[in-house]
Protein backbone atom coordinates (compact mmCIF):
# COMPACT_ATOMS: atom_id res chain seq x y z
CA UNK A 1 0.00 0.00 0.00
CA UNK A 2 1.45 3.34 -1.04
CA UNK A 3 0.21 6.83 -1.64
CA UNK A 4 0.96 8.63 -4.83
CA UNK A 5 -0.12 11.80 -6.60
CA UNK A 6 -1.92 11.56 -9.91
CA UNK A 7 -3.33 13.80 -12.57
CA UNK A 8 -6.42 12.22 -14.04
CA UNK A 9 -9.08 12.75 -16.61
CA UNK A 10 -12.47 13.77 -15.17
CA UNK A 11 -15.51 11.64 -15.98
CA UNK A 12 -19.15 11.70 -14.97
CA UNK A 13 -20.42 8.86 -12.80
CA UNK A 14 -23.64 8.03 -10.98
CA UNK A 15 -23.05 8.83 -7.33
CA UNK A 16 -25.40 8.30 -4.41
CA UNK A 17 -26.76 11.83 -4.83
CA UNK A 18 -26.96 11.79 -8.63
CA UNK A 19 -24.54 12.30 -11.50
CA UNK A 20 -21.22 13.74 -10.43
CA UNK A 21 -17.81 14.50 -11.84
CA UNK A 22 -15.03 12.36 -10.55
CA UNK A 23 -11.38 11.72 -11.29
CA UNK A 24 -11.31 8.60 -13.42
CA UNK A 25 -8.47 7.10 -11.42
CA UNK A 26 -10.64 7.12 -8.28
CA UNK A 27 -13.29 5.03 -10.00
CA UNK A 28 -10.90 2.18 -10.69
CA UNK A 29 -10.48 -0.91 -8.55
CA UNK A 30 -7.71 -1.24 -6.02
CA UNK A 31 -7.94 2.31 -4.70
CA UNK A 32 -8.27 2.10 -0.93
CA UNK A 33 -8.45 5.82 -0.22
CA UNK A 34 -8.18 9.02 -2.18
CA UNK A 35 -8.98 12.69 -2.39
CA UNK A 36 -9.53 14.69 -5.53
CA UNK A 37 -9.36 18.30 -6.57
CA UNK A 38 -11.25 18.98 -9.77
CA UNK A 39 -10.16 21.83 -11.98
CA UNK A 40 -13.21 24.03 -12.68
CA UNK A 41 -12.78 23.47 -16.41
CA UNK A 42 -13.23 19.73 -15.94
CA UNK A 43 -10.03 19.15 -17.89
CA UNK A 44 -8.17 17.42 -15.09
CA UNK A 45 -8.15 16.45 -11.45
CA UNK A 46 -5.30 16.37 -8.99
CA UNK A 47 -5.49 13.27 -6.84
CA UNK A 48 -3.62 11.62 -4.04
CA UNK A 49 -4.59 8.03 -3.53
CA UNK A 50 -3.62 4.97 -1.61
CA UNK A 51 -3.64 1.76 -3.62
CA UNK A 52 -2.27 -1.72 -3.24
CA UNK A 53 -1.05 -1.73 -6.81
CA UNK A 54 -0.46 1.32 -8.91
CA UNK A 55 0.51 -0.60 -12.03
CA UNK A 56 -3.03 -1.07 -13.30
CA UNK A 57 -3.83 2.57 -12.60
CA UNK A 58 -0.78 3.80 -14.48
CA UNK A 59 -1.59 1.52 -17.40
CA UNK A 60 -4.64 3.67 -18.14
CA UNK A 61 -3.40 6.58 -20.21
CA UNK A 62 -6.12 8.80 -18.74
CA UNK A 63 -4.18 8.63 -15.49
CA UNK A 64 -0.68 9.97 -15.06
CA UNK A 65 1.12 9.40 -11.81
CA UNK A 66 3.43 12.15 -10.67
CA UNK A 67 7.00 11.32 -9.63
CA UNK A 68 7.05 9.20 -6.50
CA UNK A 69 9.40 11.45 -4.59
CA UNK A 70 9.49 13.09 -1.20
CA UNK A 71 7.69 16.41 -1.24
CA UNK A 72 10.69 17.92 0.50
CA UNK A 73 13.15 17.05 -2.24
CA UNK A 74 14.61 20.16 -3.77
CA UNK A 75 13.70 21.00 -7.33
CA UNK A 76 17.34 21.08 -8.33
CA UNK A 77 17.84 17.66 -6.77
CA UNK A 78 14.95 15.98 -8.55
CA UNK A 79 16.95 15.26 -11.64
CA UNK A 80 16.21 16.12 -15.21
CA UNK A 81 14.40 12.85 -15.91
CA UNK A 82 11.78 13.52 -13.24
CA UNK A 83 11.53 17.16 -14.29
CA UNK A 84 10.98 16.25 -17.94
CA UNK A 85 8.42 13.66 -16.95
CA UNK A 86 6.55 16.26 -14.94
CA UNK A 87 6.61 18.62 -17.90
CA UNK A 88 5.15 16.00 -20.20
CA UNK A 89 2.47 15.05 -17.68
CA UNK A 90 1.41 18.64 -17.22
CA UNK A 91 1.41 19.23 -20.96
CA UNK A 92 -0.80 16.17 -21.44
CA UNK A 93 -3.50 17.84 -19.35
CA UNK A 94 -2.92 21.33 -20.71
CA UNK A 95 -1.36 22.60 -17.51
CA UNK A 96 1.24 25.30 -18.14
CA UNK A 97 4.76 24.31 -17.16
CA UNK A 98 5.24 27.88 -16.04
CA UNK A 99 4.14 26.62 -12.63
CA UNK A 100 7.76 25.56 -12.22
CA UNK A 101 9.16 29.04 -12.61
CA UNK A 102 6.46 31.61 -12.01
CA UNK A 103 6.31 33.75 -10.03
CA UNK A 104 9.63 32.30 -8.89
CA UNK A 105 11.51 29.09 -9.41
CA UNK A 106 10.00 26.42 -7.19
CA UNK A 107 12.09 25.43 -4.22
CA UNK A 108 10.91 21.88 -3.67
CA UNK A 109 8.66 19.24 -5.20
CA UNK A 110 6.00 20.27 -2.67
CA UNK A 111 5.80 23.66 -4.33
CA UNK A 112 5.11 22.03 -7.70
CA UNK A 113 2.13 20.13 -6.28
CA UNK A 114 0.95 23.22 -4.43
CA UNK A 115 1.03 25.34 -7.57
CA UNK A 116 -0.80 22.73 -9.63
CA UNK A 117 -3.48 22.51 -6.95
CA UNK A 118 -3.76 26.26 -6.67
CA UNK A 119 -4.73 26.42 -10.33
CA UNK A 120 -7.94 24.67 -9.26
CA UNK A 121 -8.32 25.93 -5.69
CA UNK A 122 -6.46 29.09 -4.70
CA UNK A 123 -6.16 28.00 -1.08
CA UNK A 124 -4.84 24.55 -1.94
CA UNK A 125 -1.92 23.18 0.03
CA UNK A 126 -0.43 19.72 0.13
CA UNK A 127 -0.58 19.99 3.90
CA UNK A 128 -4.34 19.69 3.63
CA UNK A 129 -4.68 17.13 0.89
CA UNK A 130 -4.17 13.66 2.23
CA UNK A 131 -5.72 10.33 3.11
CA UNK A 132 -4.94 7.48 5.44
CA UNK B 1 -14.63 24.93 23.44
CA UNK B 2 -17.96 23.62 24.66
CA UNK B 3 -20.31 22.01 22.18
CA UNK B 4 -23.12 24.26 20.97
CA UNK B 5 -25.20 21.20 20.11
CA UNK B 6 -25.45 18.00 22.09
CA UNK B 7 -27.82 15.20 21.28
CA UNK B 8 -27.92 11.76 22.91
CA UNK B 9 -31.25 10.79 21.31
CA UNK B 10 -32.57 9.66 24.69
CA UNK B 11 -36.35 9.24 24.55
CA UNK B 12 -39.00 7.30 26.43
CA UNK B 13 -41.00 6.46 23.31
CA UNK B 14 -40.27 6.39 19.61
CA UNK B 15 -40.19 10.00 18.42
CA UNK B 16 -39.92 11.54 14.96
CA UNK B 17 -36.67 13.48 14.79
CA UNK B 18 -38.64 16.53 13.70
CA UNK B 19 -40.49 16.38 17.05
CA UNK B 20 -37.36 15.91 19.08
CA UNK B 21 -35.63 18.54 21.21
CA UNK B 22 -31.94 17.83 21.70
CA UNK B 23 -30.20 17.71 25.06
CA UNK B 24 -28.92 21.21 24.35
CA UNK B 25 -32.48 22.41 23.70
CA UNK B 26 -32.42 22.58 19.91
CA UNK B 27 -34.96 21.29 17.44
CA UNK B 28 -34.52 19.33 14.23
CA UNK B 29 -36.05 20.25 10.87
CA UNK B 30 -36.37 18.09 7.78
CA UNK B 31 -34.58 19.87 4.96
CA UNK B 32 -37.15 21.12 2.41
CA UNK B 33 -35.27 19.47 -0.48
CA UNK B 34 -35.58 16.02 1.09
CA UNK B 35 -39.26 16.22 1.91
CA UNK B 36 -39.74 12.46 1.50
CA UNK B 37 -37.19 11.72 4.17
CA UNK B 38 -37.86 10.43 7.65
CA UNK B 39 -35.65 9.73 10.64
CA UNK B 40 -36.93 8.27 13.89
CA UNK B 41 -35.45 8.47 17.36
CA UNK B 42 -35.74 4.88 18.60
CA UNK B 43 -36.66 4.48 22.27
CA UNK B 44 -35.35 0.92 22.51
CA UNK B 45 -31.84 1.93 21.45
CA UNK B 46 -31.78 5.68 22.13
CA UNK B 47 -30.41 6.21 18.66
CA UNK B 48 -31.60 7.88 15.45
CA UNK B 49 -32.29 5.76 12.39
CA UNK B 50 -33.81 6.13 8.93
CA UNK B 51 -37.32 4.84 8.33
CA UNK B 52 -37.25 5.34 4.59
CA UNK B 53 -34.75 4.70 1.82
CA UNK B 54 -35.36 8.19 0.48
CA UNK B 55 -32.74 10.80 1.19
CA UNK B 56 -33.27 12.35 4.62
CA UNK B 57 -31.42 15.46 5.69
CA UNK B 58 -32.25 17.23 8.93
CA UNK B 59 -30.71 20.42 10.23
CA UNK B 60 -30.48 21.57 13.81
CA UNK B 61 -31.70 24.91 15.11
CA UNK B 62 -28.35 25.23 16.86
CA UNK B 63 -26.38 28.08 15.34
CA UNK B 64 -22.58 27.98 15.28
CA UNK B 65 -20.60 31.09 16.14
CA UNK B 66 -18.96 31.01 12.74
CA UNK B 67 -18.26 28.58 9.90
CA UNK B 68 -15.42 26.87 11.75
CA UNK B 69 -16.89 23.97 13.67
CA UNK B 70 -17.02 20.22 13.73
CA UNK B 71 -19.92 17.80 13.82
CA UNK B 72 -19.35 14.48 15.50
CA UNK B 73 -21.45 11.39 16.16
CA UNK B 74 -21.25 7.71 16.88
CA UNK B 75 -22.20 5.38 14.05
CA UNK B 76 -23.92 2.47 15.76
CA UNK B 77 -23.80 -0.44 13.35
CA UNK B 78 -26.62 -2.91 13.78
CA UNK B 79 -26.02 -4.10 10.23
CA UNK B 80 -24.02 -2.32 7.56
CA UNK B 81 -26.52 -0.83 5.12
CA UNK B 82 -27.10 2.28 3.07
CA UNK B 83 -25.76 5.72 3.90
CA UNK B 84 -25.59 7.44 7.27
CA UNK B 85 -23.64 10.52 8.20
CA UNK B 86 -23.43 14.05 9.53
CA UNK B 87 -23.44 17.43 7.81
CA UNK B 88 -21.86 20.80 8.43
CA UNK B 89 -22.44 24.24 6.90
CA UNK B 90 -25.84 22.96 5.88
CA UNK B 91 -28.04 25.57 4.24
CA UNK B 92 -31.61 25.57 5.55
CA UNK B 93 -32.95 26.29 2.06
CA UNK B 94 -30.50 25.22 -0.65
CA UNK B 95 -28.99 21.75 -0.99
CA UNK B 96 -25.61 23.08 0.04
CA UNK B 97 -23.40 21.48 2.67
CA UNK B 98 -20.43 19.28 3.49
CA UNK B 99 -21.12 15.77 4.67
CA UNK B 100 -19.11 12.91 6.09
CA UNK B 101 -20.93 9.63 5.73
CA UNK B 102 -20.39 5.92 5.61
CA UNK B 103 -21.50 4.43 2.28
CA UNK B 104 -22.10 0.70 2.56
CA UNK B 105 -22.02 0.08 -1.20
CA UNK B 106 -18.44 1.33 -1.42
CA UNK B 107 -17.41 0.21 2.07
CA UNK B 108 -15.85 3.52 2.91
CA UNK B 109 -16.12 6.87 4.65
CA UNK B 110 -16.74 9.61 2.14
CA UNK B 111 -16.74 13.40 2.23
CA UNK B 112 -19.04 15.10 -0.24
CA UNK B 113 -19.78 18.69 -0.92
CA UNK B 114 -23.14 19.75 -2.26
CA UNK B 115 -23.57 23.14 -3.88
CA UNK B 116 -27.09 24.08 -4.91
CA UNK B 117 -27.96 20.43 -5.43
CA UNK B 118 -24.81 19.36 -7.26
CA UNK B 119 -22.84 16.85 -5.24
CA UNK B 120 -19.14 16.16 -5.62
CA UNK B 121 -17.03 13.57 -3.89
CA UNK B 122 -14.05 15.21 -2.22
CA UNK B 123 -12.40 12.16 -0.73
CA UNK B 124 -12.84 8.73 0.78
CA UNK B 125 -11.18 6.18 2.99
CA UNK B 126 -12.08 2.51 3.01
CA UNK B 127 -12.98 0.68 6.21
CA UNK B 128 -14.85 -2.54 6.80
CA UNK B 129 -17.35 -2.02 9.58
CA UNK B 130 -18.44 -4.75 11.96
CA UNK B 131 -22.03 -5.46 12.91
CA UNK B 132 -22.59 -4.60 16.56
CA UNK B 133 -19.70 -2.15 16.73
CA UNK B 134 -19.80 1.62 17.17
CA UNK B 135 -17.56 4.14 15.43
CA UNK B 136 -17.01 7.75 16.45
CA UNK B 137 -16.62 9.96 13.41
CA UNK B 138 -16.16 13.68 13.01
CA UNK B 139 -16.44 16.17 10.17
CA UNK B 140 -14.24 19.19 10.80
CA UNK B 141 -14.57 22.38 8.78
CA UNK B 142 -12.05 25.13 9.44
CA UNK B 143 -11.85 27.67 6.68
CA UNK B 144 -11.21 25.70 3.51
CA UNK B 145 -9.74 22.76 5.40
CA UNK B 146 -12.30 19.98 5.43
CA UNK B 147 -11.27 16.89 7.38
CA UNK B 148 -12.68 13.55 8.45
CA UNK B 149 -11.73 11.72 11.60
CA UNK B 150 -12.71 8.17 12.55
CA UNK B 151 -11.91 6.98 16.03
CA UNK B 152 -9.88 10.12 16.57
CA UNK B 153 -7.65 9.45 13.56
CA UNK B 154 -7.64 11.77 10.59
CA UNK B 155 -8.51 9.75 7.50
CA UNK B 156 -9.36 12.42 4.92
CA UNK B 157 -8.01 15.92 4.52
CA UNK B 158 -9.00 18.12 1.63
CA UNK B 159 -9.11 21.78 0.68
CA UNK B 160 -12.35 23.22 -0.66
CA UNK B 161 -13.77 26.73 -0.67
CA UNK B 162 -17.19 26.04 -2.18
CA UNK B 163 -19.26 26.30 1.01
CA UNK B 164 -18.26 29.14 3.29
CA UNK B 165 -21.44 30.10 5.15
CA UNK B 166 -21.76 28.70 8.68
CA UNK B 167 -25.09 27.07 8.01
CA UNK B 168 -26.13 24.44 10.51
CA UNK B 169 -24.99 21.03 11.65
CA UNK B 170 -27.17 18.18 10.44
CA UNK B 171 -27.62 14.49 9.79
CA UNK B 172 -28.15 12.51 6.60
CA UNK B 173 -29.41 9.04 5.72
CA UNK B 174 -30.24 7.36 2.42
CA UNK B 175 -30.74 3.96 0.79
CA UNK B 176 -31.72 2.23 4.03
CA UNK B 177 -34.86 1.83 6.09
CA UNK B 178 -33.50 0.67 9.41
CA UNK B 179 -35.13 -1.03 12.37
CA UNK B 180 -34.04 -1.19 15.96
CA UNK B 181 -31.89 -4.20 15.05
CA UNK B 182 -30.81 -3.35 11.49
CA UNK B 183 -29.12 -0.55 9.64
CA UNK B 184 -26.69 2.10 10.82
CA UNK B 185 -27.89 4.38 13.61
CA UNK B 186 -26.62 7.68 14.98
CA UNK B 187 -25.89 8.41 18.64
CA UNK B 188 -24.07 10.97 20.80
CA UNK B 189 -24.11 13.73 18.21
CA UNK B 190 -22.46 17.02 19.00
CA UNK B 191 -21.27 20.13 17.22
CA UNK B 192 -18.46 22.27 18.54
CA UNK B 193 -17.01 25.61 17.53
CA UNK B 194 -13.33 25.32 16.76
CA UNK B 195 -10.66 27.88 16.07
CA UNK B 196 -11.82 30.43 18.63
CA UNK B 197 -10.80 31.13 22.21
CA UNK B 198 -7.46 32.29 23.54
CA UNK B 199 -5.43 30.81 20.75
CA UNK B 200 -6.17 31.89 17.24
CA UNK B 201 -5.96 29.24 14.60
CA UNK B 202 -6.85 30.52 11.21
CA UNK B 203 -6.64 28.33 8.19
CA UNK B 204 -7.70 30.88 5.65
CA UNK B 205 -7.83 34.52 6.56
CA UNK B 206 -9.01 37.09 4.11
CA UNK B 207 -9.36 40.03 6.48
CA UNK B 208 -6.96 42.00 8.60
CA UNK B 209 -5.78 40.91 12.03
CA UNK B 210 -4.93 43.33 14.80
CA UNK B 211 -3.40 41.99 17.98
CA UNK B 212 -2.83 44.38 20.85
CA UNK B 213 -1.57 41.71 23.18
CA UNK B 214 0.81 38.85 23.00
CA UNK B 215 0.45 36.08 20.48
CA UNK B 216 2.16 33.05 21.91
CA UNK B 217 1.56 31.00 18.87
CA UNK B 218 -0.17 32.16 15.81
CA UNK B 219 -0.72 30.25 12.64
CA UNK B 220 -2.14 31.85 9.56
CA UNK B 221 -1.78 29.32 6.81
CA UNK B 222 -3.18 31.36 4.01
CA UNK B 223 -3.28 35.00 4.83
CA UNK B 224 -4.38 37.54 2.30
CA UNK B 225 -5.14 40.34 4.72
CA UNK B 226 -2.87 42.74 6.51
CA UNK B 227 -2.15 41.69 10.07
CA UNK B 228 -0.94 44.35 12.48
CA UNK B 229 0.68 43.11 15.66
CA UNK B 230 1.31 45.65 18.39
CA UNK B 231 2.50 43.15 20.94
CA UNK B 232 5.11 40.49 21.04
CA UNK B 233 4.87 37.50 18.79
CA UNK B 234 6.84 34.57 20.05
CA UNK B 235 6.01 32.42 17.13
CA UNK B 236 4.37 33.37 13.90
CA UNK B 237 3.76 31.10 11.01
CA UNK B 238 2.22 32.38 7.86
CA UNK B 239 2.60 30.00 4.98
CA UNK B 240 1.19 32.23 2.35
CA UNK B 241 1.00 35.92 3.07
CA UNK B 242 -0.22 38.28 0.41
CA UNK B 243 -0.68 41.27 2.68
CA UNK B 244 1.58 43.42 4.76
CA UNK B 245 2.81 42.22 8.13
CA UNK B 246 3.52 45.10 10.46
CA UNK B 247 5.11 44.49 13.83
CA UNK B 248 5.62 47.16 16.46
CA UNK B 249 7.09 44.75 18.95
CA UNK B 250 9.63 42.02 18.94
CA UNK B 251 9.38 39.09 16.62
CA UNK B 252 11.01 36.12 18.24
CA UNK B 253 10.37 33.65 15.52
CA UNK B 254 8.83 34.29 12.20
CA UNK B 255 8.27 31.86 9.45
CA UNK B 256 6.68 33.01 6.26
CA UNK B 257 7.06 30.53 3.46
CA UNK B 258 5.46 32.58 0.77
CA UNK B 259 5.35 36.31 1.25
CA UNK B 260 4.28 38.55 -1.54
CA UNK B 261 3.63 41.54 0.67
CA UNK B 262 5.90 43.58 2.86
CA UNK B 263 7.32 42.61 6.25
CA UNK B 264 8.05 45.68 8.32
CA UNK B 265 9.16 45.08 11.89
CA UNK B 266 10.16 48.31 13.61
CA UNK B 267 11.50 46.44 16.60
CA UNK B 268 14.43 44.16 16.93
CA UNK B 269 14.58 40.83 15.20
CA UNK B 270 16.96 39.61 17.87
CA UNK B 271 16.38 35.91 17.46
CA UNK B 272 14.29 36.03 14.40
CA UNK B 273 14.18 33.26 11.94
CA UNK B 274 12.58 34.52 8.79
CA UNK B 275 12.22 31.79 6.31
CA UNK B 276 10.91 33.38 3.20
CA UNK B 277 10.68 30.91 0.41
CA UNK B 278 9.20 33.30 -2.05
CA UNK B 279 9.46 36.94 -1.30
CA UNK B 280 8.18 39.47 -3.74
CA UNK B 281 7.82 42.28 -1.25
CA UNK B 282 10.08 44.22 1.02
CA UNK B 283 11.70 43.37 4.33
CA UNK B 284 12.77 46.37 6.32
CA UNK B 285 14.18 46.11 9.80
CA UNK B 286 15.03 49.08 12.01
CA UNK B 287 16.95 46.86 14.37
CA UNK B 288 19.42 44.09 14.19
CA UNK B 289 18.70 40.91 12.33
CA UNK B 290 20.70 38.09 13.81
CA UNK B 291 19.56 35.45 11.43
CA UNK B 292 17.76 35.76 8.19
CA UNK B 293 17.03 32.99 5.81
CA UNK B 294 15.39 33.83 2.57
CA UNK B 295 15.37 31.08 0.03
CA UNK B 296 13.97 32.81 -2.97
CA UNK B 297 14.13 36.54 -2.76
CA UNK B 298 12.71 38.72 -5.44
CA UNK B 299 12.19 41.77 -3.28
CA UNK B 300 14.36 44.09 -1.27
CA UNK B 301 15.89 43.49 2.14
CA UNK B 302 17.02 46.61 3.93
CA UNK B 303 18.60 46.29 7.36
CA UNK B 304 19.87 49.34 9.21
CA UNK B 305 21.61 47.19 11.79
CA UNK B 306 23.97 44.30 11.41
CA UNK B 307 23.24 40.92 9.92
CA UNK B 308 24.78 38.11 11.89
CA UNK B 309 23.88 35.50 9.40
CA UNK B 310 22.18 35.83 6.09
CA UNK B 311 21.47 32.94 3.86
CA UNK B 312 19.88 33.61 0.54
CA UNK B 313 19.72 30.78 -1.92
CA UNK B 314 18.29 32.59 -4.89
CA UNK B 315 18.43 36.33 -4.92
CA UNK B 316 17.08 38.52 -7.62
CA UNK B 317 16.59 41.62 -5.52
CA UNK B 318 19.02 43.56 -3.42
CA UNK B 319 20.30 43.42 0.16
CA UNK B 320 21.41 46.55 1.90
CA UNK B 321 22.92 46.50 5.37
CA UNK B 322 24.15 49.45 7.38
CA UNK B 323 26.08 47.22 9.72
CA UNK B 324 28.37 44.29 9.56
CA UNK B 325 27.36 41.11 7.85
CA UNK B 326 28.96 38.17 9.56
CA UNK B 327 28.80 34.71 8.13
CA UNK B 328 26.88 35.79 5.12
CA UNK B 329 26.27 33.12 2.60
CA UNK B 330 24.60 33.10 -0.75
CA UNK B 331 24.23 29.82 -2.52
CA UNK B 332 22.38 28.21 -5.36
CA UNK B 333 22.03 31.22 -7.53
CA UNK B 334 19.67 30.21 -10.28
CA UNK B 335 20.85 29.97 -13.84
CA UNK B 336 18.92 33.04 -14.80
CA UNK B 337 20.27 36.45 -15.51
CA UNK B 338 18.81 38.16 -12.49
CA UNK B 339 19.87 41.67 -11.59
CA UNK B 340 21.78 41.30 -8.37
CA UNK B 341 23.30 43.84 -6.11
CA UNK B 342 24.93 43.52 -2.72
CA UNK B 343 25.89 46.51 -0.64
CA UNK B 344 27.33 45.33 2.64
CA UNK B 345 29.65 47.48 4.73
CA UNK B 346 31.05 44.61 6.76
CA UNK B 347 33.06 41.54 5.85
CA UNK B 348 31.48 39.25 3.31
CA UNK B 349 31.76 35.73 2.10
CA UNK B 350 29.98 34.56 -1.01
CA UNK B 351 29.62 30.87 -1.74
CA UNK B 352 28.55 29.93 -5.22
CA UNK B 353 27.41 26.68 -6.67
CA UNK B 354 29.54 25.12 -9.36
CA UNK B 355 29.39 26.94 -12.64
CA UNK B 356 27.90 30.13 -11.22
CA UNK B 357 29.54 33.48 -11.71
CA UNK B 358 29.16 36.71 -9.82
CA UNK B 359 30.68 40.11 -10.37
CA UNK B 360 31.11 42.36 -7.36
CA UNK B 361 31.48 46.05 -8.04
Amino acid sequence: VAKRYYLSKVITVDGPFGPERRAKVLTQSGVRAGVQLLHPSGAWALVILDATNHVSLIADLDNRDLPDLSLDIKWNAMGSVAQRRLEHTLAHFGIPTSVFTEPTLVDAYRDVIDRIGQLAEPTFTTNNFDVS
Amino acid sequence: MPAFLTETFTVTSDTALSSRTSDSGHTWTLHPNTSSGSILVDASTDTARATTTAASIYYSSATPTNADYDTQADLVVKTVAGITGVCARLSTSATTYYTLLYYQTNGRWEIYKAVSGTSTLLGFSSQTLTDGASYTFRLECIGTAIKAYVGGTQVISVTDSSVTAAGRPGVVTQLVSATDTTGMHLDNLSATDVGGGGTTYTSTLTGAVTLAGTAVKRTGRLLTGAPTLAGTVSRQTARALAGTLTLAGTLAKQTARVLSGALTPSGTLSTALVKLLDLAGTVTSGGTMTRQISRVLAGVVSITGGIARLTTRALSGSVTSGGAAVGEEIGDLPAFDYPLSLDLNGPRRVSLSQGRKVELG
